[in-house]
Protein backbone atom coordinates (compact mmCIF):
# COMPACT_ATOMS: atom_id res chain seq x y z
CA UNK A 1 0.00 0.00 0.00
CA UNK A 2 1.39 3.39 -0.96
CA UNK A 3 0.89 6.42 1.19
CA UNK A 4 0.42 10.03 0.26
CA UNK A 5 1.42 12.61 2.80
CA UNK A 6 0.05 16.10 2.33
CA UNK A 7 0.97 19.08 4.42
CA UNK A 8 -0.20 22.66 4.12
CA UNK A 9 -0.40 25.67 6.37
CA UNK A 10 -4.13 25.41 7.04
CA UNK A 11 -4.51 21.69 7.73
CA UNK A 12 -1.15 20.59 9.02
CA UNK A 13 -0.13 17.05 8.23
CA UNK A 14 -2.71 14.79 6.62
CA UNK A 15 -2.42 11.12 5.75
CA UNK A 16 -4.72 10.24 2.90
CA UNK A 17 -5.62 6.70 2.02
CA UNK A 18 -4.99 5.43 -1.50
CA UNK A 19 -7.53 3.51 -3.55
CA UNK A 20 -7.55 0.68 -0.97
CA UNK A 21 -9.36 3.05 1.39
CA UNK A 22 -7.06 2.12 4.28
CA UNK A 23 -4.13 3.60 6.10
CA UNK A 24 -2.04 1.06 7.95
CA UNK A 25 0.18 1.85 10.92
CA UNK A 26 3.03 -0.62 11.12
CA UNK A 27 5.90 -1.46 13.42
CA UNK A 28 8.72 -3.70 12.25
CA UNK A 29 6.70 -4.44 9.14
CA UNK A 30 3.67 -5.70 11.11
CA UNK A 31 0.33 -3.91 10.95
CA UNK A 32 -0.69 -2.68 14.41
CA UNK A 33 -3.64 -0.45 13.53
CA UNK A 34 -5.61 0.78 10.54
CA UNK A 35 -7.72 3.75 9.62
CA UNK A 36 -10.63 2.60 7.47
CA UNK A 37 -14.08 3.78 6.56
CA UNK A 38 -15.20 2.36 9.93
CA UNK A 39 -12.69 4.46 11.88
CA UNK A 40 -9.59 3.42 13.77
CA UNK A 41 -9.22 -0.36 13.92
CA UNK A 42 -6.72 -2.83 15.27
CA UNK A 43 -5.00 -5.40 13.04
CA UNK A 44 -8.01 -7.73 13.49
CA UNK A 45 -10.44 -5.06 12.30
CA UNK A 46 -11.87 -4.34 15.77
CA UNK A 47 -12.99 -0.73 15.93
CA UNK A 48 -10.88 1.30 18.39
CA UNK A 49 -11.00 4.67 20.07
CA UNK A 50 -14.61 5.49 19.39
CA UNK A 51 -17.46 5.60 21.86
CA UNK A 52 -18.52 2.06 21.03
CA UNK A 53 -15.10 0.66 21.91
CA UNK A 54 -15.32 1.97 25.45
CA UNK A 55 -16.78 -0.01 28.34
CA UNK A 56 -20.48 -0.27 29.16
CA UNK A 57 -21.42 0.28 25.53
CA UNK A 58 -24.21 -2.31 25.43
CA UNK A 59 -27.55 -0.56 25.92
CA UNK A 60 -29.15 -3.92 26.69
CA UNK A 61 -28.96 -5.24 30.26
CA UNK A 62 -28.36 -8.97 30.82
CA UNK A 63 -27.93 -9.51 27.07
CA UNK A 64 -26.26 -12.88 27.66
CA UNK A 65 -29.12 -14.06 29.90
CA UNK A 66 -26.84 -14.77 32.88
CA UNK A 67 -29.16 -13.31 35.49
CA UNK A 68 -32.42 -15.11 36.30
CA UNK A 69 -33.51 -13.86 39.72
CA UNK A 70 -37.17 -14.75 39.28
CA UNK A 71 -36.94 -18.38 38.27
CA UNK A 72 -33.34 -19.48 38.87
CA UNK A 73 -33.32 -21.56 35.68
CA UNK A 74 -36.72 -23.19 36.25
CA UNK A 75 -39.22 -23.24 33.39
CA UNK A 76 -42.45 -21.26 33.51
CA UNK A 77 -45.42 -21.57 31.16
CA UNK A 78 -47.54 -18.53 30.38
CA UNK A 79 -50.76 -18.24 28.38
CA UNK A 80 -52.00 -15.15 26.56
CA UNK A 81 -50.02 -12.77 28.71
CA UNK A 82 -46.51 -11.51 29.26
CA UNK A 83 -44.03 -12.31 31.98
CA UNK A 84 -40.39 -11.71 32.80
CA UNK A 85 -38.03 -14.68 32.52
CA UNK A 86 -34.29 -13.97 32.51
CA UNK A 87 -33.88 -10.56 34.12
CA UNK A 88 -35.06 -7.64 31.99
CA UNK A 89 -36.34 -9.97 29.24
CA UNK A 90 -40.04 -10.61 28.91
CA UNK A 91 -42.00 -12.96 26.68
CA UNK A 92 -45.29 -11.69 25.32
CA UNK A 93 -47.57 -14.24 23.68
CA UNK A 94 -51.13 -14.58 22.51
CA UNK A 95 -50.94 -18.35 22.98
CA UNK A 96 -49.00 -20.56 25.37
CA UNK A 97 -45.22 -20.48 25.67
CA UNK A 98 -42.84 -22.16 28.09
CA UNK A 99 -39.78 -20.05 28.83
CA UNK A 100 -36.57 -20.97 30.62
CA UNK A 101 -32.98 -19.87 31.15
CA UNK A 102 -30.90 -22.78 29.78
CA UNK A 103 -27.20 -23.62 29.53
CA UNK A 104 -26.92 -23.50 25.76
CA UNK A 105 -25.05 -20.68 24.06
CA UNK A 106 -22.44 -19.87 21.43
CA UNK A 107 -19.31 -17.75 21.39
CA UNK A 108 -18.02 -18.01 25.00
CA UNK A 109 -21.44 -17.37 26.45
CA UNK A 110 -23.14 -19.88 28.76
CA UNK A 111 -26.83 -19.09 28.93
CA UNK A 112 -29.67 -18.39 26.56
CA UNK A 113 -33.39 -17.78 26.94
CA UNK A 114 -35.28 -20.71 25.45
CA UNK A 115 -38.93 -20.66 24.48
CA UNK A 116 -41.14 -23.57 23.49
CA UNK A 117 -44.27 -22.68 21.58
CA UNK A 118 -47.23 -24.73 22.79
CA UNK A 119 -49.66 -23.81 20.00
CA UNK A 120 -49.44 -22.55 16.42
CA UNK A 121 -50.59 -19.28 14.80
CA UNK A 122 -50.01 -17.25 17.93
CA UNK A 123 -47.74 -14.27 18.48
CA UNK A 124 -44.56 -15.04 20.39
CA UNK A 125 -42.23 -12.17 21.21
CA UNK A 126 -39.16 -11.74 23.41
CA UNK A 127 -38.57 -8.12 24.40
CA UNK A 128 -36.65 -5.75 26.62
CA UNK A 129 -37.78 -2.23 27.46
CA UNK A 130 -35.11 0.44 27.77
CA UNK A 131 -35.25 3.26 30.33
CA UNK A 132 -34.89 6.75 28.88
CA UNK A 133 -32.09 7.51 31.36
CA UNK A 134 -30.00 4.89 29.53
CA UNK A 135 -31.04 5.76 25.98
CA UNK A 136 -31.14 9.57 25.73
CA UNK A 137 -27.67 9.79 24.21
CA UNK A 138 -28.48 7.17 21.56
CA UNK A 139 -31.74 8.53 20.21
CA UNK A 140 -30.13 10.74 17.60
CA UNK A 141 -27.49 8.25 16.52
CA UNK A 142 -27.09 5.24 14.30
CA UNK A 143 -27.18 2.09 16.40
CA UNK A 144 -26.32 -1.50 15.66
CA UNK A 145 -28.08 -4.51 17.08
CA UNK A 146 -26.35 -7.87 17.25
CA UNK A 147 -27.55 -11.14 18.76
CA UNK A 148 -27.41 -14.91 18.48
CA UNK A 149 -30.51 -16.99 17.81
CA UNK A 150 -31.53 -20.48 16.83
CA UNK A 151 -34.77 -22.35 16.35
CA UNK A 152 -36.06 -25.82 15.63
CA UNK A 153 -37.90 -24.24 12.70
CA UNK A 154 -36.09 -22.39 9.94
CA UNK A 155 -37.54 -19.26 8.41
CA UNK A 156 -37.68 -15.50 8.59
CA UNK A 157 -38.22 -13.75 11.91
CA UNK A 158 -38.62 -10.05 12.73
CA UNK A 159 -36.92 -7.55 14.97
CA UNK A 160 -38.96 -4.56 16.06
CA UNK A 161 -37.25 -1.56 17.68
CA UNK A 162 -39.95 0.84 18.83
CA UNK A 163 -39.42 4.24 20.40
CA UNK A 164 -42.26 5.04 22.78
CA UNK A 165 -43.69 7.68 25.04
CA UNK A 166 -43.39 7.28 28.81
CA UNK A 167 -46.44 4.99 28.86
CA UNK A 168 -45.02 2.54 26.26
CA UNK A 169 -47.22 3.88 23.50
CA UNK A 170 -45.38 3.35 20.18
CA UNK A 171 -44.31 6.49 18.32
CA UNK A 172 -41.97 5.19 15.63
CA UNK A 173 -40.94 1.62 14.81
CA UNK A 174 -37.98 0.15 12.94
CA UNK A 175 -38.57 -3.34 11.56
CA UNK A 176 -35.92 -5.71 10.25
CA UNK A 177 -35.76 -9.39 9.36
CA UNK A 178 -33.41 -12.16 10.41
CA UNK A 179 -33.48 -15.49 8.62
CA UNK A 180 -32.80 -18.69 10.51
CA UNK A 181 -31.53 -20.89 7.70
CA UNK A 182 -30.45 -24.02 9.57
CA UNK A 183 -32.54 -25.71 12.26
CA UNK A 184 -31.12 -25.95 15.79
CA UNK A 185 -27.95 -24.12 14.79
CA UNK A 186 -26.74 -20.92 16.42
CA UNK A 187 -26.49 -17.99 14.00
CA UNK A 188 -25.32 -14.47 14.75
CA UNK A 189 -27.20 -11.55 13.28
CA UNK A 190 -26.24 -7.91 13.00
CA UNK A 191 -28.73 -5.21 12.10
CA UNK A 192 -27.82 -1.62 11.43
CA UNK A 193 -30.49 0.79 12.64
CA UNK A 194 -30.29 4.28 11.14
CA UNK A 195 -31.02 7.46 13.05
CA UNK A 196 -34.77 7.60 13.84
CA UNK A 197 -36.89 9.42 11.30
CA UNK A 198 -38.65 11.33 14.06
CA UNK A 199 -38.61 11.69 17.83
CA UNK A 200 -42.01 13.37 18.02
CA UNK A 201 -43.75 12.13 21.12
CA UNK A 202 -40.84 9.90 22.17
CA UNK A 203 -39.87 9.95 25.83
CA UNK A 204 -36.28 11.19 25.73
CA UNK A 205 -35.34 11.50 29.41
CA UNK A 206 -36.16 10.28 32.89
CA UNK A 207 -36.88 6.96 34.54
CA UNK A 208 -39.75 5.81 32.33
CA UNK A 209 -39.58 3.71 29.20
CA UNK A 210 -38.15 5.11 25.97
CA UNK A 211 -37.91 2.05 23.73
CA UNK A 212 -38.89 -1.57 23.36
CA UNK A 213 -36.64 -3.98 21.47
CA UNK A 214 -38.64 -7.03 20.40
CA UNK A 215 -37.70 -10.30 18.73
CA UNK A 216 -40.68 -11.78 16.93
CA UNK A 217 -40.32 -15.55 16.67
CA UNK A 218 -43.86 -16.43 15.55
CA UNK A 219 -46.88 -14.55 14.29
CA UNK A 220 -50.58 -14.75 14.93
CA UNK A 221 -53.18 -15.02 12.18
CA UNK A 222 -53.52 -11.29 11.55
CA UNK A 223 -50.38 -9.51 12.66
CA UNK A 224 -49.71 -5.80 12.34
CA UNK A 225 -47.34 -5.57 9.38
CA UNK A 226 -44.82 -2.80 8.73
CA UNK A 227 -42.20 -1.88 6.16
CA UNK A 228 -38.95 -3.76 6.61
CA UNK A 229 -35.60 -1.95 6.95
CA UNK A 230 -37.42 1.29 7.58
CA UNK A 231 -38.67 3.51 10.37
CA UNK A 232 -42.46 3.24 10.40
CA UNK A 233 -43.96 6.46 11.72
CA UNK A 234 -47.49 5.90 10.47
CA UNK A 235 -49.44 3.65 12.83
CA UNK A 236 -46.37 2.44 14.73
CA UNK A 237 -46.94 -0.68 16.78
CA UNK A 238 -44.93 -2.43 19.49
CA UNK A 239 -45.59 -5.74 17.77
CA UNK A 240 -45.48 -4.86 14.06
CA UNK A 241 -43.70 -7.53 12.06
CA UNK A 242 -42.34 -8.30 8.63
CA UNK A 243 -44.95 -9.77 6.33
CA UNK A 244 -42.52 -12.70 5.87
CA UNK A 245 -42.51 -13.69 9.55
CA UNK A 246 -43.23 -17.41 9.90
CA UNK A 247 -45.88 -19.08 12.03
CA UNK A 248 -44.23 -21.56 14.40
CA UNK A 249 -45.99 -24.86 14.99
CA UNK A 250 -46.68 -26.37 18.39
CA UNK A 251 -43.56 -27.83 19.97
CA UNK A 252 -41.25 -25.49 18.09
CA UNK A 253 -38.40 -24.00 20.07
CA UNK A 254 -36.27 -20.87 19.88
CA UNK A 255 -33.24 -19.60 21.81
CA UNK A 256 -31.74 -16.14 21.99
CA UNK A 257 -28.67 -14.68 23.69
CA UNK A 258 -25.80 -12.25 23.19
CA UNK A 259 -28.16 -9.33 22.62
CA UNK A 260 -26.22 -6.10 22.16
CA UNK A 261 -27.44 -2.68 21.06
CA UNK A 262 -24.71 -0.07 20.69
CA UNK A 263 -24.18 3.44 19.38
CA UNK A 264 -22.17 2.48 16.32
CA UNK A 265 -22.45 1.85 12.63
CA UNK A 266 -20.85 -1.57 13.07
CA UNK A 267 -21.34 -4.37 15.57
CA UNK A 268 -18.56 -5.22 18.01
CA UNK A 269 -17.89 -8.31 20.08
CA UNK A 270 -20.38 -8.95 22.86
CA UNK A 271 -19.47 -6.96 25.95
CA UNK A 272 -18.98 -9.29 28.92
CA UNK A 273 -19.57 -7.12 31.95
CA UNK A 274 -18.65 -8.40 35.46
CA UNK A 275 -21.38 -10.54 37.02
CA UNK A 276 -21.79 -8.29 40.06
CA UNK A 277 -22.11 -5.23 37.83
CA UNK A 278 -24.72 -6.88 35.64
CA UNK A 279 -26.64 -8.18 38.66
CA UNK A 280 -26.78 -4.74 40.22
CA UNK A 281 -27.99 -3.24 36.95
CA UNK A 282 -30.78 -5.84 36.94
CA UNK A 283 -31.61 -5.06 40.57
CA UNK A 284 -32.55 -1.53 39.61
CA UNK A 285 -35.60 -3.17 38.01
CA UNK A 286 -36.18 -6.30 40.10
CA UNK A 287 -34.64 -7.60 43.31
CA UNK A 288 -35.38 -10.98 44.82
CA UNK A 289 -34.21 -10.65 48.40
CA UNK A 290 -34.87 -14.02 50.02
CA UNK A 291 -36.37 -17.29 48.86
CA UNK A 292 -36.92 -20.59 50.63
CA UNK A 293 -37.05 -21.87 54.19
CA UNK A 294 -35.22 -20.32 57.15
CA UNK A 295 -33.81 -17.21 55.53
CA UNK A 296 -33.40 -14.29 57.88
CA UNK A 297 -34.96 -11.09 56.59
CA UNK A 298 -33.69 -8.71 59.27
CA UNK A 299 -33.82 -7.78 62.89
CA UNK A 300 -37.21 -6.39 63.89
CA UNK A 301 -39.28 -5.44 66.85
CA UNK A 302 -42.76 -5.82 68.22
CA UNK A 303 -43.98 -2.33 67.45
CA UNK A 304 -47.04 -3.06 69.56
CA UNK A 305 -48.19 -6.25 71.26
CA UNK A 306 -49.90 -7.26 68.01
CA UNK A 307 -47.59 -5.86 65.33
CA UNK A 308 -44.16 -7.04 64.25
CA UNK A 309 -42.05 -4.80 62.03
CA UNK A 310 -38.74 -4.96 60.21
CA UNK A 311 -36.92 -2.93 57.55
CA UNK A 312 -35.32 -3.99 54.26
CA UNK A 313 -32.68 -1.86 52.51
CA UNK A 314 -32.27 -2.39 48.75
CA UNK A 315 -28.83 -3.15 47.23
CA UNK A 316 -29.23 -0.35 44.70
CA UNK A 317 -31.59 2.53 44.10
CA UNK A 318 -34.56 1.20 42.19
CA UNK A 319 -35.94 2.76 39.02
CA UNK A 320 -39.13 3.86 40.74
CA UNK A 321 -40.98 3.05 43.94
CA UNK A 322 -41.26 -0.72 43.55
CA UNK A 323 -44.08 -3.15 44.06
CA UNK A 324 -43.52 -5.41 47.05
CA UNK A 325 -43.99 -8.96 45.77
CA UNK A 326 -44.14 -11.97 48.07
CA UNK A 327 -45.65 -15.40 48.34
CA UNK A 328 -48.36 -15.86 50.94
CA UNK A 329 -49.58 -18.89 52.85
CA UNK A 330 -50.13 -20.26 56.33
CA UNK A 331 -47.10 -19.52 58.51
CA UNK A 332 -44.84 -18.56 55.57
CA UNK A 333 -43.03 -15.99 57.76
CA UNK A 334 -42.26 -15.60 61.43
CA UNK A 335 -40.24 -13.91 64.11
CA UNK A 336 -38.10 -15.41 66.83
CA UNK A 337 -38.30 -13.75 70.21
CA UNK A 338 -38.13 -14.57 73.88
CA UNK A 339 -41.16 -16.87 73.56
CA UNK A 340 -39.79 -18.73 70.54
CA UNK A 341 -41.31 -18.58 67.05
CA UNK A 342 -44.52 -16.74 66.25
CA UNK A 343 -45.61 -17.24 62.65
CA UNK A 344 -47.80 -15.29 60.24
CA UNK A 345 -48.88 -15.42 56.59
CA UNK A 346 -47.91 -12.16 54.88
CA UNK A 347 -46.42 -8.71 55.13
CA UNK A 348 -47.61 -5.20 54.36
CA UNK A 349 -44.97 -2.66 53.26
CA UNK A 350 -44.70 0.72 54.93
CA UNK A 351 -42.89 3.84 53.78
CA UNK A 352 -41.94 2.00 50.59
CA UNK A 353 -39.46 4.11 48.60
CA UNK A 354 -36.62 3.87 46.08
CA UNK A 355 -34.10 2.56 48.62
CA UNK A 356 -35.89 0.76 51.42
CA UNK A 357 -39.15 -0.48 52.83
CA UNK A 358 -40.63 -1.27 56.19
CA UNK A 359 -42.49 -4.60 56.39
CA UNK A 360 -45.02 -5.42 59.06
CA UNK A 361 -47.77 -7.78 60.08
CA UNK A 362 -50.36 -6.38 62.45
CA UNK A 363 -53.08 -9.03 62.29
CA UNK A 364 -51.58 -12.41 63.16
CA UNK A 365 -48.96 -11.91 65.87
CA UNK A 366 -48.99 -11.56 69.63
CA UNK A 367 -46.12 -10.69 71.94
CA UNK A 368 -44.63 -8.09 74.20
CA UNK A 369 -44.42 -4.58 72.79
CA UNK A 370 -40.89 -3.30 72.50
CA UNK A 371 -39.18 -6.67 72.33
CA UNK A 372 -36.52 -7.15 69.70
CA UNK A 373 -36.96 -10.13 67.38
CA UNK A 374 -35.41 -11.80 64.34
CA UNK A 375 -37.72 -11.99 61.32
CA UNK A 376 -37.35 -14.88 58.86
CA UNK A 377 -39.01 -17.07 56.25
CA UNK A 378 -40.69 -20.17 57.66
CA UNK A 379 -41.70 -22.09 54.52
CA UNK A 380 -39.82 -23.44 51.50
CA UNK A 381 -42.20 -21.59 49.15
CA UNK A 382 -41.69 -18.21 50.81
CA UNK A 383 -40.01 -15.42 48.88
CA UNK A 384 -39.70 -11.65 49.06
CA UNK A 385 -38.99 -9.45 46.03
CA UNK A 386 -39.29 -5.84 44.90
CA UNK A 387 -40.33 -5.08 41.32
CA UNK A 388 -39.73 -1.79 39.49
CA UNK A 389 -39.69 -3.16 35.93
CA UNK A 390 -40.72 -1.05 32.98
CA UNK B 1 -57.48 -12.09 41.71
CA UNK B 2 -58.75 -9.04 43.53
CA UNK B 3 -57.51 -5.56 44.39
CA UNK B 4 -57.84 -4.17 47.89
CA UNK B 5 -57.01 -0.66 49.06
CA UNK B 6 -54.65 -0.24 52.01
CA UNK B 7 -54.37 2.69 54.39
CA UNK B 8 -51.20 3.69 56.21
CA UNK B 9 -51.65 2.38 59.74
CA UNK B 10 -50.13 5.54 61.27
CA UNK B 11 -51.69 8.29 59.16
CA UNK B 12 -54.87 6.50 58.12
CA UNK B 13 -54.40 7.80 54.59
CA UNK B 14 -54.53 5.69 51.44
CA UNK B 15 -51.06 4.17 51.07
CA UNK B 16 -51.31 1.55 48.34
CA UNK B 17 -53.31 -1.23 46.78
CA UNK B 18 -52.88 -4.96 47.23
CA UNK B 19 -53.26 -7.32 44.28
CA UNK B 20 -54.20 -10.59 45.93
CA UNK B 21 -53.74 -13.81 43.98
CA UNK B 22 -53.59 -17.50 44.87
CA UNK B 23 -50.48 -17.91 47.02
CA UNK B 24 -49.10 -14.49 46.20
CA UNK B 25 -49.68 -10.82 46.97
CA UNK B 26 -48.38 -7.70 45.25
CA UNK B 27 -48.35 -4.54 47.37
CA UNK B 28 -48.48 -1.72 44.85
CA UNK B 29 -47.49 1.86 45.69
CA UNK B 30 -49.50 4.82 44.38
CA UNK B 31 -46.66 5.67 42.00
CA UNK B 32 -47.48 6.71 38.41
CA UNK B 33 -44.20 5.26 37.08
CA UNK B 34 -44.89 1.84 38.62
CA UNK B 35 -46.15 -0.59 35.94
CA UNK B 36 -48.36 -2.49 38.42
CA UNK B 37 -50.02 0.78 39.42
CA UNK B 38 -50.49 1.62 35.73
CA UNK B 39 -52.20 -1.77 35.25
CA UNK B 40 -54.38 -1.10 38.28
CA UNK B 41 -55.46 2.25 36.81
CA UNK B 42 -56.34 0.48 33.54
CA UNK B 43 -58.36 -2.06 35.51
CA UNK B 44 -60.18 0.80 37.26
CA UNK B 45 -60.84 2.50 33.91
CA UNK B 46 -62.61 -0.66 32.75
CA UNK B 47 -65.22 0.01 35.45
CA UNK B 48 -63.91 -2.33 38.15
CA UNK B 49 -63.82 -1.47 41.84
CA UNK B 50 -61.32 -2.54 44.50
CA UNK B 51 -62.26 -3.75 47.94
CA UNK B 52 -62.20 -0.89 50.44
CA UNK B 53 -59.42 -0.44 52.95
CA UNK B 54 -59.91 -1.74 56.46
CA UNK B 55 -60.48 0.79 59.20
CA UNK B 56 -57.28 1.58 61.14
Amino acid sequence: MSTIINADTSNGLKLTSDTSGEIELQANGVTKAKVTANGLQDANNNVLATQNSLGVRNLIINGDMRIDQRNGGSSVTISSTQAYFTDRFSINCTGSVTGQQVIDAPSNMVYSLKGTVNASTLRTTVFQRIEANNLSHALTSTTTLSFWAKSSQTGIRSVNYTLTDSSTVAKVTYIAEFNITSANTWQQFSINIPTPSTLTGVNTYGNSVSAQLSFMFSKNSSPSVGTVDSWNSASPNLYSVSTNLIDMTSGGTFNITGVQLEVSSVSTDFEFRPYDMELQRCQRYYWKYVEGLSKYINIGCLFTASAVQTVVTFPTTMRTTPTFDHSTGTNYYGYYGTAGWDDFNSFTPEYLNLSSSGLYNATQVSGTAGHGVAVATRNASAYIAFDAEL
Amino acid sequence: MKYKLVNNRMTGELDGVHKIMEGKMLCIPLEPANKDYQEYLEWLAEGNEPEPAEEQ
